[in-house]
């Protein structure tokens, strides 16, 4: 950057502070300003703040105005106020010359530094006007400023006391009204400019507004308090409108330039936007807890009186009061800053640092759905898509918000291996190169997406790579584990299918056909081959017992027939240890719901009967919002644990399969109970 | 007595035929889905009407309640006619489906029980003639379940051999038969066996099947 301009940007700071301070000086001279004091100070303060604010942004921003238009408005202020006292104090002391001087000084910067307040407006936040059209109202405030100083350097001086020393007399009535024809041209040119940041407020893109809201702010709250002051003096309630009023002139004189420096030394200062936000959570905080302290013991104090013991509470009471708001009052006054300083609900770091936190401990189904709403949260979009890549195509995997899903989700064709075929503005997210998804992003029309922004996503695109690959790992061992505990189930329901049409139907037909052949055997009075078939009979009986059983273990008919409850009553009836069904679901559940829950309640009472040594059983299957809750719990001796081989290591694979877990809980002496959460709808 | 019967396994229909025939019941109508069986049911003129239905519980197309399902329906719409369901697995919750309100005129058993001729035959019988029949098994099951206390603790094991009966629909003569008792001792039995479970005592056979059942399966 240009050195002398930088040295140029540093210099008049400098040189106004000194006069800062050369004037404060002067003010504790006697008689030297007929302010108050308080006023004189804010006014020393308002200028420091337009000089060193304005130095700020002339030294990093050089080719933007605002930072020079600052500098124009503090320094002459500085010199102007400096003079003014100057020249009191030269007076007082008898230096007439001295005094003339001053007072002439004072006149000639008069025009330059009032033209520079509607200037700034006009180019604010930009350095130049809203559009070239106004350009011309740029030019008749410039040249109002040159020729009204002309008018002042060379006009007679207002006051009796001192001379302008050029003043040439001759010309001073056309002078005189030259100034006013001026002042009536300056008032209207300075109402356009305010105009001007009205227009360029609705024409503005999202940077340019969240700009200009700071300037927004500051109006506000100047408009408030002065209309607050005016209404307070008017009652005559000049306790409260005077310290009003002198809230004015301090938000008027120091908001400009605050407003200015946050606006547009955030992105090129990040201490900054740090520090505001900071100073908003701990301002608002102190002023919270404060009026906490203040109705606690003021208010309470009022109903309960006031004793040296009544007061010990109180001020426990407020301390209490004050400790249980102050968490959730800082998350508000976080909120409330971060909407302030950043204009959306999350600054660029913070976004970055929730987006790999959050995606780090996310559930691998659930990292998706968050990585979309983090986006959008994050940059105030209208709706986040989150793509997966399947082959050759892009397929919507996740929407935020979740509203905007559309079903089926749609794809879309990969074109050279690029997400170009998307409608709204697409990051790709690879991984090792290889292109795994996308984010998709579409903004509010009024706020379309800045370069800033469109860099952030890009880097929050590339940070989502590993998680996405994840979670399409993820998502894919999951598919198949579903398929497989389906097809394992379909499975076991033919070959008991298979079992019931099959060998039960003919055995059942034999031992029919068999006792038909005793009867005859017997007619005929061949007893010993009636014994025979009898012992066969018998032999059938049980076979049939056995398969019977077999099958009902494979896939229990009742099951597929009555659904879960009618099957767990089935259960708990023919289980060796006494079972107390605590609750069982009424209705229907999908296949591989009812299957899981059904073997993992008989895996677990046939593991009561084996090996618990339990003289009671208890099994409750609640249904939850979006899942069946499971519970199977024995009096016995615990000690048991998944990994112990009891089956219970495959129970917690097959209830995993289908999107659920399973917990143990089995201390030694102290039973076990067998928990257990499926997603069902 | 006249009988219909329905099952989608023909080698099991066409021996079911034939054993029926042999124990002396006229075979109305065959089907091999629950369809054709509400159609003989149905078509047939009341002088050729099945006075019993013996059907199995799975049959095309799902294969899962059909029998259950056709029971229900004729029982609504000719409370003459009994129905037996036949199953190869045999369940409280089926039994107690079939035996409704009491009203009588269903039976359920596992198909097994017909290579029991004289039992099979009283079954079909029994339905026919608007009694119940539950499978001794369904019975066993629920005496034999494990509880904390057994509800069954008052009774005499000759009390509880009754009570099977009486669950199983049984008359109180079958039952004296069965286990060589006079009526009268029978009837005390089982005045017996209502007082000690603190059931309403009833008359009606089809009623004390399912109060038996009620209570045992609660208990």
């Amino acid at each position: 950057m240009n050195r002398p301009i930088r040295a140029i940007a540093l210099a008049i700071p400098t040189f106004a502070m000194l006069l800062v301070i050369a004037s404060a000086v002067l003010f504790t001279q006697d008689g030297v300003f007929g302010g108050d004091p308080v006023s004189n100070a804010l006014i020393l303060v308002g200028i420091a703040c337009y000089v060193v604010i304005g130095g700020l942004i002339a030294w990093r921003l050089p080719e933007n105005a605002c930072g020079w238009l600052l500098l124009l408005v503090g320094g002459g202020l500085a010199a102007a106020v400096f003079s003014d006292a100057l020249a009191t104090y030269a007076l007082r002391e008898g230096f007439v010359t001295l005094a003339s001087w001053a007072d002439w000084a004072n006149a000639a910067l008069f025009f330059v530094t009032l033209a520079g307040i509607p200037l700034y407006l006009l180019v604010f936040p930009t350095g130049r006007p809203p559009s070239p059209r106004w350009r011309p109202v740029a030019i008749v405030v410039i040249a109002i400023a040159i020729v009204g100083t002309l008018v002042n350097v060379l006009a007679p001086s207002g006051d009796v006391e001192v001379e302008n020393p050029i003043v040439v007399a001759g010309i001073a009535p056309a002078l005189e009204a030259l100034r006013a024809a001026l002042t009536l041209v300056f008032v209207a040119a300075a109402m356009l400019c305010v105009a001007s940041v009205v227009v360029r407020w609705r024409r503005a893109a999202t940077p340019e507004r969240l700009h200009l809201r700071w300037l927004a702010v500051v109006a506000v709250l100047a408009a408030a308090l002065l209309i607050g002051s005016i209404a307070f003096g008017a009652l005559g309630l000049h306790r409260i409108g005077d310290p009003l009023g002198v809230a004015f002139i301090l938000v008027l004189t120091t908001g400009i330039p605050v407003s200015a420096g946050i606006a547009l030394l955030r992105h090129h200062a990040h201490g900054i936007e740090v520090v505001a936000n900071r100073s908003i959570v701990y301002g608002a905080l102190a002023a919270l807890i404060t009026s906490t302290y203040a109705v606690v013991v003021a208010g309470a104090g009022a109903v309960v009186g006031r004793s040296e013991r009544s007061n010990v509470l109180l001020a426990v009471a407020a301390t209490v009061a004050a400790a249980i708001i102050v968490h959730p009052a800082r998350q508000r006054a976080q909120r409330f800053a971060d909407l302030i300083i950043y204009g959306y609900r999350a600054s660029p770091f913070e976004l970055v640092s929730t987006f790999s936190e959050r995606l780090g401990s996310a559930s691998y189904d659930d990292a998706l759905p968050q990585m979309a709403r983090l986006v959008a949260d994050g940059i105030g979009a209208d709706e986040v898509r989150v793509w997966l890549r399947t082959g050759a195509e892009l397929r919507a995997a996740s929407c935020w918000p979740p509203a905007a899903a559309a079903s089926p989700p749609p794809s879309k064709q990969l074109v050279d291996d690029e997400p170009s075929e998307l409608d709204d503005p697409a990051f790709p997210v690879r991984y090792r190169g290889m292109l795994l998804g996308a984010i998709t992003v579409k903004m509010p029309p009024q706020e379309p997406m800045t370069p800033a922004t469109a860099r952030l996503l890009e880097g929050l695109a590339s940070q989502a790579g590993f998680v996405v690959r994840n979670a399409s790992l993820v998502r894919e061992l999951q598919v198949s584990r579903e398929r497989l505990v389906t097809s394992h189930d379909e499975e076991r329901r033919r070959l008991e299918r298979d079992l019931h049409d099959g060998a039960q139907q003919r055995l059942v037909t034999l031992s029919m056909d068999l006792r038909q052949a005793r009867s005859r055997a017997a007619a005929s009075g061949d007893a010993e081959l009636s014994s025979s078939l009898e012992t066969a009979e018998g032999e059938l009986a049980r076979s049939l017992a056995e398969l019977r059983e077999l099958a009902r273990g494979i896939h229990p008919a009742i099951l597929t027939q009555n659904g879960l409850g009618a099957a767990l009553r089935s259960l708990a009836e023919r289980s060796p240890v006494p079972v107390e069904l605590r609750c069982v679901p009424d209705g229907r559940f999908a296949d591989p719901v009812e299957a899981t829950t059904y073997f993992l309640v008989s895996e677990a009472l046939a593991n009561v009967a084996k090996h618990a040594d339990a003289s009671h059983a208890s099994v409750a299957v609640r249904r939850g919002v979006d899942r069946l809750e499971i519970e199977v719990s024995d009096d016995g001796s615990g000690g048991a644990s998944i990994e112990g081989g009891t089956g219970l290591r495959g129970l917690a694979d097959r209830v995993a399969a289908v999107g659920g877990r399973m917990d143990l809980r089995s201390a030694p002496g102290a039973g076990t109970m067998v928990l257990a959460e499926i997603p069902c709808v | 007595m006249r009988v219909a019967i329905a099952d989608d396994a023909v080698l099991f229909r066409e021996g079911l035929a034939r054993l029926l025939t042999e124990a002396g019941f006229e075979l109305v109508g065959q089907a091999s889905n629950a369809d054709e069986l509400l159609a003989i049911v149905r078509g047939a003129r009341s002088s050729r009407r099945p006075h019993v239905a013996v059907v199995d519980i799975r049959m095309p197309p799902t294969h899962t309640t059909e029998g259950l399902v056709a029971a229900e329906t004729i029982r609504a719409e000719h409370p003459e006619i009994g129905v037996l369901v036949l199953s190869q697995y045999v369940e409280t919750e089926h039994a107690m489906d079939l035996l409704g309100d009491g009203a009588g005129g269903t039976g359920y058993l596992l198909k097994d029980r017909i290579s029991d001729l004289e039992g099979f035959r009283d079954a079909v019988q029994r339905v026919g003639d608007g009694g119940s029949a539950v499978d001794p098994e369904v019975i066993a099951q629920l005496i034999g379940r494990r509880r904390e206390a057994d509800p069954l603790g008052d009774l005499t094991d000759r009390e509880r051999e009754v009570l099977a009966l009486m669950a199983e629909g049984c008359s109180n003569r079958a039952i004296g038969a069965g286990l060589f008792l006079s009526e009268k001792t029978v009837e005390a039995h089982v005045r017996g066996i209502f007082t000690k479970l603190g059931l309403l005592p009833t008359t009606d056979e089809n009623r004390r099947v399912l109060a038996v059942l009620a209570f045992l399966r609660s208990a």
